[in-house]
């Protein structure tokens, strides 16, 4: 089984000292702004250090940086984790660059585990409703 | 390229893309915008505020919708002739707490309130009832059964040519005031879809047509 590349406990440190050890790219705030209401790079980095991604944190997989550019230098290794993120199921990748700092690269639903979803709906206390049935019923424009 | 530096790879081949906008929508807000200073990193693809030039612009922008929105869920539960004595003695708020909410004195708490209020104004006769278990219940089903009405008087105004309606509500109060909703979906066609049954302590609602 693939392990993951950095210890975790590392990357709940740099979010601690956010303000000097992480950076999050544009698009993982903006999903976080819009999936958990998490509307800034602080915001953000509270709610990993003060949950660290809690309950049911689970490691996804570690592959190197897709859009790494460099050809002299190997691409560095992102790891991903899935967590319990209450209505939806939660995603986090991550890298880190010697020198650089921690960077959260995306940070948004995870869509292929749609059908894990949490206890409510395991439980089938809800029931799976689409976006555009519910902007339906809420009466929105479609 | 400039001489920055790369925050996520240390690579100094940092371009300053063209001006963009951060966009932020509370819920009961409008669409608040506000042009910021972004950077592109052809090294590592890393897109972003590199420079933390943009903190206390996003802030701004974050107070200025969450303050309309605020001005906004008052005047609906206004409308509604919930008065704002009335929202603070129900809610057991310090008095003239809605008149600071309104300058500006709002907490993120404040907001997160109004919002469920705005969304369901019968919680304010739940808590006016002191949050009776049996007519916290009955005021439930009957905002239910109000929300059934309302989505049926809906499809009738765009779909005047449905041969009908299925909605239908069962509730069962046995011994508690809880019991079990169905809405046996929302479907102007002749063959049945699927039903779903929600928990009235969940309060949901779906057409089932998934």
């Amino acid at each position: 089984m693939q392990n993951p590349s950095y210890k975790i406990d590392d990357f709940f440190k740099a979010c601690k000292d956010y303000k000097s050890d992480l950076f999050i790219w544009d698009c993982a705030i903006n999903d976080a702004a819009k999936y958990y209401n998490l509307k800034s790079v602080k915001e953000i980095a509270k709610y990993i250090v003060t949950y660290k991604l809690n309950p049911d944190r689970r490691f996804v997989n570690s592959i190197p940086l897709e859009s790494w550019r460099r050809t002299d230098l190997s691409a560095p290794m992102v790891d991903a984790y899935s967590f319990n993120a209450g209505a939806f199921i939660g995603y986090v990748a991550f890298f880190y660059v010697p020198n650089a700092k921690w960077t959260i690269k995306s940070f948004h639903k995870d869509t292929s585990k749609e059908t894990l979803r949490v206890p409510m709906f395991q439980e089938k206390l809800l029931p799976v409703v689409s976006g555009s049935s519910l902007g339906r019923l809420k009466g929105a424009k479609t | 390229m400039t001489n920055k530096v790369c925050p996520s790879c240390g690579d100094t081949d940092v371009n300053e893309q063209m001006a963009g906008f951060r966009e932020y929508t509370p819920p009961y807000g409008e669409l608040t915008r506000s042009p910021i200073k972004s950077y592109k990193c052809n090294t590592c693809g890393a897109s972003g505020d590199f420079y933390q030039e943009n903190v206390e612009i996003e802030s701004a922008l974050i107070r200025s919708a969450d303050s309309k929105s605020v001005l906004k869920m008052l005047s609906l539960l206004s409308e509604q002739g919930i008065s704002n004595a009335y929202f603070e003695r129900a809610l057991d708020l310090p008095v003239r707490s809605v008149a600071r909410w309104k300058n500006g004195q709002y907490t993120s708490s404040a907001i997160s309130l109004l919002r469920m209020v705005t969304t369901y104004p019968w919680l304010l006769k739940v808590a006016s009832l002191n949050f009776a278990d049996d007519a916290a219940g009955n005021i439930l089903v009957a905002a239910a059964l109000d929300k059934v009405r309302e989505l049926r008087a809906r499809e009738k105004l765009n779909n005047p040519e449905a041969e009908r309606i299925v909605a239908f509500m069962h509730v069962n109060q046995e011994n508690s005031g809880e019991g079990e909703c169905v809405f046996l979906g929302y479907a102007p066609l002749k063959k049945p879809r699927r039903s779903v049954t929600v928990s009235v302590s969940t309060i949901g609602v779906t057409n089932g047509d998934n």
